[in-house]
């Protein structure tokens, strides 16, 4: 009988010592490596918005700009390219992938300020209702991708962080030996440096 | 010993004034502090607009829930409209949970203004409508100089687009425990049950005195026993008297527009 206690309280004890650890940091890692998902998911989000606008915008300033055929194949090409690189949250940590995605993405970010500088030569496109909606989408989505960027890459610097430094070091080499720390964007893309996508608004 | 708790002290203090440091160099811009519905920096609206926006909006979210709000700021610091909008947005905190929190915002000295538009309401007002909204209702009048004409039509238009989208209030229920409550709870009642189980067996073996939980015979009084009470920091956003942002975030929704 005393012996079964003992049993007990010991695995009691030990019960409670490791529920006591959870409000010690031991769960750190995992939160915040989902964290860090979530907000890649926003990301991705954010950049397949943009993916889906291209078609119509691409038909829009084709009505009126056909001869414009380099530049419209282009953002159709960037397009297309991007459809081919998806990047799942388990890839995060890997460098080759993360560019590869970055350099895609970054493709159509130029292929589109490229066409929106070819459509200032085209008043009656830019009177077009249909392309100032088009437009005011578009740099929404932009303001979107950088604001999902910018928290992504906050996300990146507390899980990173977290691996890097005491106690999460230590969390992480006696539970989590296979957690990586993850790659971030090398830049923040201010909006200064997107596209200037300067809509219907100009006096 | 003595000496060995000065150096830790000292190393405390570093620490944190290296963490001060760091939070202040990384800080984004200053934002105004949110005074109410209606933050007007520059002076721009007069007593009588204030007043009526302030209660056109409060209004508003008597019935809707939707929190709008009115920046009139100085000055933008440098930064992008939308990104000093989003960051206003975040820092203020407008919107309830349902991140249904809308914001104006006028730089009139930059001569750019912005509608940031919370997550919950991007499908309605989207960034295609915010922008007509801007282009036809606020920048004619704006560029005629009327600032508070330019003001009004667009609270004027983002409430008409918002009509109708009243979210069921939030239940003003108990505050529900959150995982660490249960934890600490369950860790209470597991050291609990370890003295009272000691206390169970102590008396069994009739032995005096009493047994620390390790088995160890002591006969000294009942040591300290100091429970850490733990408190919980509740919100109680809009119970007040001051009016306060519930909670929402902002995504980068919305539109810009320059004058």
């Amino acid at each position: 009988m005393s012996f079964t206690f003992k049993t007990l309280a010991r695995g009691v004890l030990v019960a409670a010592l490791s529920a006591w650890l959870a409000g010690c940091g031991v769960n750190d890692i995992p939160a915040y490596e989902e964290a860090a998902k979530a907000a890649w998911a926003q990301v991705e989000n954010q950049y397949q918005r943009r993916a889906d606008l291209v078609p119509n915008l691409v038909e829009t300033v084709r009505a009126y700009a056909a001869h414009e055929r380099e530049t419209l194949q282009a953002v159709v090409d960037a397009r297309s390219r991007v459809g081919q690189v998806q990047l799942s949250p388990d890839q995060l940590s890997d460098p080759e992938a993360f560019k590869r995605f970055e350099e895609m993405q970054r493709g159509l970010t130029g292929a589109l300020s490229r066409l929106l500088v070819v459509v200032e030569q085209y008043p009656d496109l830019k009177a077009n209702q249909n392309f100032a909606t088009l437009q005011a989408q578009l740099e929404g989505t932009e303001n979107r991708i950088s604001v999902a960027r910018r928290d992504f890459i906050q996300a990146v610097q507390r899980y990173n962080t977290e691996l890097r430094t005491f106690p999460g070091r230590i969390w992480a080499q006696i539970l989590y030996a296979d957690a990586r720390p993850m790659q971030t964007f090398t830049s923040e893309p201010s909006t200064a440096q997107a596209p200037r996508v300067n809509f219907g608004t100009r006096p | 010993m003595r000496r060995a708790f000065d150096g830790m002290r000292t190393g405390v203090v570093l620490a944190l004034a290296a963490a001060l440091f760091v939070s202040l160099a990384r800080a984004g811009p200053q934002y105004p502090a949110l005074s109410g519905r209606v933050v007007d920096e520059t002076g721009s609206l007069s007593a009588a607009t204030r007043a009526r926006l302030t209660a056109q909006l409060e209004a508003h979210e008597q019935s809707t829930t939707n929190q709008v709000v009115v920046a009139v700021v100085k000055s933008l610091q440098g930064y992008e409209i939308a990104e000093y909008g989003v960051g206003l947005g975040r820092a203020w905190r407008i919107g309830t949970k349902e991140n249904n929190g809308i914001l104006l915002i006028v730089a009139p000295n930059e001569r750019q203004v912005r509608i940031e538009v919370g997550y919950g309401h991007e499908g309605r007002i989207t960034d295609a409508l915010a922008s007509a909204i801007i282009r036809e209702e606020i920048l004619p009048a704006f560029r005629r100089g009327n600032l508070e004409e330019g003001v009004d039509r667009g609270v004027t238009a983002i409430l008409r687009a918002l009509e109708g989208t009243a979210t069921p209030a939030p239940a003003q229920a108990a505050p529900e425990w959150a995982a660490q409550d249960y934890v600490h709870l369950l860790i209470f009642l597991m050291i609990l049950a370890v003295i009272v189980g000691q206390f169970w067996r102590n008396a069994r073996r009739a032995s005096r005195g009493w047994h620390d939980p390790w088995g160890r015979r002591r006969d000294g009084g009942w040591p300290g026993w100091s429970t850490g009470s733990g408190g919980r920091s509740g919100s109680f956003g809009g119970s007040g008297r001051s009016w306060s942002g519930g909670g929402g975030s902002f995504g980068g929704g919305g539109a810009s527009g320059r004058w």
